[in-house]
């Protein structure tokens, strides 16, 4: 990392190398940033981190830390309402197949990129938040808690009732909830 | 972007919270299932969940309907990491290019705020001196000493200003 900050060119494609997918599946699920958009806010990320260095002391924590930087740089995109971030159409998650005729058989089966962004655009900041670091940032539950700065009974519930709510958004168990949740927003 | 908020009792989030009319042994379940499928419960807690579910059908459909969900999540997970080795390592060159560019930047930045911060001093000094002895040996006059604080001030302010914006960051070569 010290290479890097210093603008060694490996170092830096290294550091980027290793951290980038990861990374660019949480931007995109988070923040619902368009993959060609993600970039900037990579690099934005990066930056931060490698001229912040000074603050950073523990270097078994590098993953939690760039985590942390590429969460708060989104939230504070979010609010500034800059463009990297496409808005969600809940509405649309009406349209996936069978999702009325047999939803709780077929639905789960068929869920997709979109539909799955719409359903998580919908929960909770700290849920979302909690759920996108497990899964698609494929961080343990140790890590979510530090990036997090929660215990790690907080990332558990959260979970819980992410993952609770996400079923209901979706109406596995009820059926035709998308339909609600769609007349809700008229 | 939609705003996140509670609904009301229509919502499907708010609906989901059903689990009080469950049986004790139920609720406990479906209060483990979403840690269980997350990989997030201990060893305890999802051999409880397996048990009851042995005996519970409805349980066993839960479950199965928790499974699918975060497998599907993982799926998408698995798709949206799962680049190519030359992607990521194109990316890497990218991205390292235009860190290596950003921190360049941010060093000169750095330096032309340190000689400003440097000269910025001792230019007030020598001007200060400057205009003390020609208001010293010329014709004693207020104006000398008020022109001379207006054009420290200026110098000190404009100074940093042309110092700083002469190239605009990040479009240096």
């Amino acid at each position: 990392m010290a290479s890097a900050q210093a603008g060694d060119r490996q170092a830096l494609e290294t550091l980027v190398e290793r951290h980038y997918a990861a990374l660019r599946a949480t931007l995109i699920r988070y923040g619902g940033a368009r993959p060609d958009e993600v970039e900037d806010l990579l690099q934005e990320t990066f930056l931060r981190a490698l001229t912040a260095m000074g603050r950073f002391d523990n270097r078994g924590h590098l993953r939690a830390w760039l985590f942390r930087i590429a969460l708060n740089l989104t939230r504070d995109a979010r609010k500034r309402g800059r463009r990297v971030f496409t808005a969600f159409d809940v509405a649309a998650l009406a349209d996936v197949p069978d999702f009325a005729a047999d939803p709780e058989r077929t639905v789960l089966g068929r869920l997709d990129g979109e539909t799955l962004q719409a359903a998580l655009a919908r929960l909770p900041e700290s849920h979302r938040e909690v759920l996108v670091l497990r899964f698609y940032a494929d961080l343990p539950v140790e890590e979510v808690a530090r990036i997090m700065g929660c215990p790690q009974g907080t990332v558990k519930s959260r979970i819980h009732y992410g993952v609770r709510k996400l079923r209901g958004l979706l109406s596995v168990e009820a059926g035709g909830g998308v339909r609600a949740a769609s007349k809700n927003r008229e | 972007m939609i705003p996140v908020k509670r609904t009301g009792r229509s919502d499907p989030v708010a609906r989901a919270g059903t689990r009080q009319s469950l049986p004790t042994a139920c609720r406990v379940a479906v209060d483990l299932l979403p840690l269980m499928a997350a990989g997030a419960a201990a060893e305890l807690e999802v051999e409880q969940v397996r048990r009851h579910a042995a005996d519970c059908p409805a349980c066993r459909a839960r479950l199965g309907h928790v499974v699918s969900l975060i497998q599907a999540i993982e799926a998408d997970a698995a798709e949206l990491r799962g680049l190519p080795s030359g992607a990521i390592s194109g990316a890497a060159t990218r991205l390292g290019a235009r860190l290596r560019e950003g921190l360049a930047a941010q060093e000169r930045r750095r330096g032309r705020r340190s000689l400003v911060l440097t000269l910025g001093p001792v230019v007030l000094v020598y001007l200060t001196a400057l205009f003390t002895l020609i208001a010293r040996f010329s014709r004693p006059s207020p104006w000398t000493l008020v022109a001379a604080g207006v054009y420290v001030v200026g110098v000190l302010v404009t100074a940093p200003v042309l110092l700083v914006s002469r190239r605009p960051a990040g479009t240096e070569e």
